[in-house]
């Protein structure tokens, strides 16, 4: 699907040219991308290919040697993770991060700057409607839940805060296939009901790019292609390395 | 003899190389403790400790031979030898207490050299280790024990009856001073017990929420307590106005300490922390002008109560027992501690209870949880951390003022490295986070340490208590999470 309007919208996030190291290492060599206003933009790779690294890398750890990173129109290359989360930006990590010996309802308030009581209660409010299974598991303990249960209080977390761009790391790791039909659905109706724009991260390339309004491919660190999600799922070259045939 | 590990590793061969490095064990041991000088008439002379050396060299060897089998799967044997070398010492240093201390040539038959101190390190070591291979042996059964430990505290009062007792319990503390069979042992010991109970509520901010191992924790314990000394000697402070002084002097030093350590963790931060305290207990001692160096301070002013002092009536009528027109007694003094430490306790109690449920409290607690995620939420972890190490310095320092002000006298002797394990030894024990778990723990610890027939003992009996804490209830002793949001648990989502 592609949409003429998105392509006039202003970049949420613009990567130039972005270099990031591990030591010696060099996991990102020169990564550019954008993210528009409203818009699902998924990024798809091999595994140890840098995609948590990329994600890493916009919320300033490691830091990135070489390069821009824009996140509405302010460089955040040198600023520290808590300045950029704070700027607008949540990040929902690799393998979830759920604080497992506090409840539910801890987790969620763990993702609220604000302290107003107003505040709580909106937020709560809207993350509650969204998923409705976390009301009722509220008082439960962040590391009794499922690993579904898990994904969905992982994301709930992070934009409860109303954060400006989403950025997802594997939300589909390790869960059953229905889950994750309920995870992707979940991402298309943020991104459809509360206009939120998302970077989403796979290894589930399939579903990734049905649901991207654009997608990149990244390997060994490279930005190797990109396009639009469908034309990405119709190529040729992409479903013999990422879809299985 | 173990063919298939591949290696060409046999008895004989760890016999040798455990020959080998006892030798070296036996070298660097006489160059350590070989040596003792003794004065005889006129002449200092060199006496070689043979004992000392040969026992170094032989326990060297054996542990070395242990280890050994335990490389070639004859670990059983290795547990073997030293539950037999463990008993052996607690029977011999048992013989040795319960000899009387004129017959000195027959007590120390079992022990391998004859001037062994018995002192409790040792003790509680050897018991320590006894214990723990026991409890290997039979491990398996706390694999059941651990479902009991999930089952729920089913039995709950009414609220109304809960309220009731609660009132009761803490007028039965007010009260406590004044009731007969409260005398001033016991009055002391409570006073104490009260002590222990701030300073562990302290350090649990630290290691019970934060998840910080501060081995250091008595430094600022005795940075609160000489702050409290030296302003009111040298500065004529009041102890009401050193008090929050000696808190924000603790607090302080914790930041200042806190910026370059909490970059470490785990065990890194421990042995910083433990470095730390000993530094500090080193400038107590050798910075003599200041602080009186081993000496410590004498006569510190005791506190006033609305400007009226706990002295004797010397008939101007400023002191405690013209204003209240009572007989005087010294024994109003410690009422008036104790209740003062009471309502210390108090209030530390709340404090924490309320920082708790403040996005800080829970800040701390994330950090223990899990870092990563705190830092994809944007918080600041150095900062965090910072804040529970201040807080919990905070309170070290005004508890470090009352025993200033309690005792008179202070020296760097009550603030060594056994204190910090004390006070750590009551958190972990209660339960690491959980407040009245850190005051059950303070209890039973302090009761014991301060039981008099005990006195040889009491180490060893908190050596035995701490392992089978460790066994039996390996989370402390109440170690429930109480979560920290009840109110908005009621907010329905419309869906
Ligand atoms: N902390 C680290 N220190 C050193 N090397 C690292 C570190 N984290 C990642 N790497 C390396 O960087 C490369 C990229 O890793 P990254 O985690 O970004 O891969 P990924 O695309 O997210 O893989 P996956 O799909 O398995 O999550 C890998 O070669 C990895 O070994
Ligand atoms: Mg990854």
């Amino acid at each position: 699907m592609v949409d003429i309007n998105k392509q006039e919208k202003a970049n949420i996030l613009a990567l130039k040219d972005v270099h990031s190291f591990y030591g010696q290492v060099e996991a990102l060599r020169g990564v550019s991308l954008q993210v528009k206003a409203g818009e699902i933009v998924s990024l798809i790779g091999a595994n140890g290919a840098g995609k948590t690294t990329l994600l890493m890398t916009i919320c300033g750890k490691p830091k990135a040697q070489k390069g821009e990173i824009i996140f509405l129109n302010q460089s955040i290359v040198s600023k520290p993770t808590h300045e950029i989360i704070r700027l607008g930006i949540a990040h929902c990590p690799e393998g979830r991060h759920i604080f497992p010996k506090m409840t539910v309802m801890e987790n969620l308030l763990m993702g609220i700057a604000e302290t107003s009581k107003e505040f709580f209660k909106q937020d709560l409010k809207r993350i509650f409607d969204l998923f409705p299974i976390l009301y009722d598991r509220r008082t439960q303990r962040g590391g009794t839940l499922s690993g579904g249960e898990q994904q969905m209080l992982a994301i709930g977390r992070a934009i409860i805060s109303r954060p400006k761009l989403l950025l997802l790391d594997e939300p589909s790791l390790g869960l059953a296939p229905i889950i994750v039909q309920k995870i992707f659905a979940t991402i298309r109706q943020l991104n459809k009901e509360l206009q939120m724009t998302i970077l989403l991260i796979e290894q589930n390339a399939y579903h990734a790019l049905q649901l991207a309004d654009r997608a990149y491919v990244l390997v060994n660190g490279y930005i190797t292609m990109q396009g639009t999600g469908q034309e990405l799922l119709t190529n040729p070259e992409i479903s013999k390395a990422y879809l299985g045939g | 003899m173990n063919i298939n590990t591949g290696k060409s590793i046999n008895l004989k061969h760890i016999f040798f190389q455990s020959l080998g490095v006892a030798f070296l064990g036996a070298v660097l041991g006489s160059l350590l403790i070989g040596f003792k000088l003794q004065s005889r008439g006129i002449s200092l002379e060199l006496d070689w400790r043979l004992s000392q050396v040969l026992a170094v060299a032989f326990f060297v060897f054996l542990g070395r031979f242990c280890l050994g089998l335990q490389q070639i799967k004859l670990g059983l044997l290795s547990i073997f030898v030293t539950i037999a070398v463990c008993a052996y010492m607690i029977t011999a240093i048992l013989l040795s207490v319960q000899t009387p201390e004129s017959s000195k040539a027959g007590n120390h038959l079992l022990l391998p050299y004859s001037d062994m101190k018995l002192n409790w390190m040792t003790s509680v070591i050897y018991l320590g280790l006894f214990l723990y291979l026991i409890y290997r042996f039979f491990k398996k059964r706390t694999v059941l024990d651990s479902r009991i430990q999930n089952k729920k505290w089913k039995f709950r009062l009414n609220k109304n009856i809960q309220m009731i007792l609660i009132i009761a319990f803490l007028l039965l503390l007010i009260s406590a001073p004044f009731l007969q069979i409260i005398d001033r042992r016991i009055l002391n010991i409570l006073t104490q017990i009260l002590l222990y109970i701030v300073l562990g509520w302290g350090l649990s901010i630290v290691v019970g929420l934060a998840g910080l191992l501060d081995l250091g924790y008595v430094a600022f314990y005795a940075v609160g307590a000489y702050a409290y000394a030296l302003l009111s000697l040298h500065f004529d402070f009041s102890f009401w106005l050193s008090l929050p002084l000696a808190g924000l002097l603790a607090a302080a030093l914790g930041i200042i300490l806190g910026f370059p350590v909490l970059r470490l963790r785990g065990d890194y931060l421990a042995i910083v922390t433990l470095g730390f305290g000993e530094i500090i207990r080193m400038v107590l001692v050798n910075w003599y002008e200041f602080t009186g160096g081993p000496n410590g301070i004498n006569q510190i002013p005791k506190p006033a109560l609305f400007g009226y002092l706990f002295d004797e009536p010397k008939g101007n009528g400023n002191t405690v027992s013209e204003w209240l027109g009572i007989e005087y007694s010294s024994e109003t003094f410690y009422i008036f501690m104790y209740l003062l430490v009471l309502s210390m306790a108090f209030g530390v109690f709340w404090f924490i209870r309320k920082l708790r449920r403040l996005p800080i409290g829970r800040a701390w607690e994330a950090i223990r949880e899990d870092e990563i995620a705190c830092r994809a939420l944007g918080l600041n972890p150095t900062n965090i951390k910072l804040t529970a190490f201040a807080t919990g310095a905070m309170i070290a320092g005004f508890a470090g003022a009352f025993f200033a002000a309690y005792q008179g006298f202070i020296s760097p002797e009550s603030f060594t490295f056994v204190e910090s394990i004390t006070i750590l030894a009551i958190v972990v024990l209660g339960g690491m986070g959980n407040l009245f778990g850190i005051a059950l723990a303070a209890i039973l610890l302090i009761f014991m340490l301060e039981l008099r027939d005990l006195e040889m003992f009491r180490m060893l009996a908190l050596g035995v208590l701490q392992v089978f804490v460790m066994i039996w209830r390996p989370h402390g002793l109440i170690s429930r999470r109480s979560p920290t949001v009840y109110r908005l648990m009621s907010t329905k989502g419309v869906s």
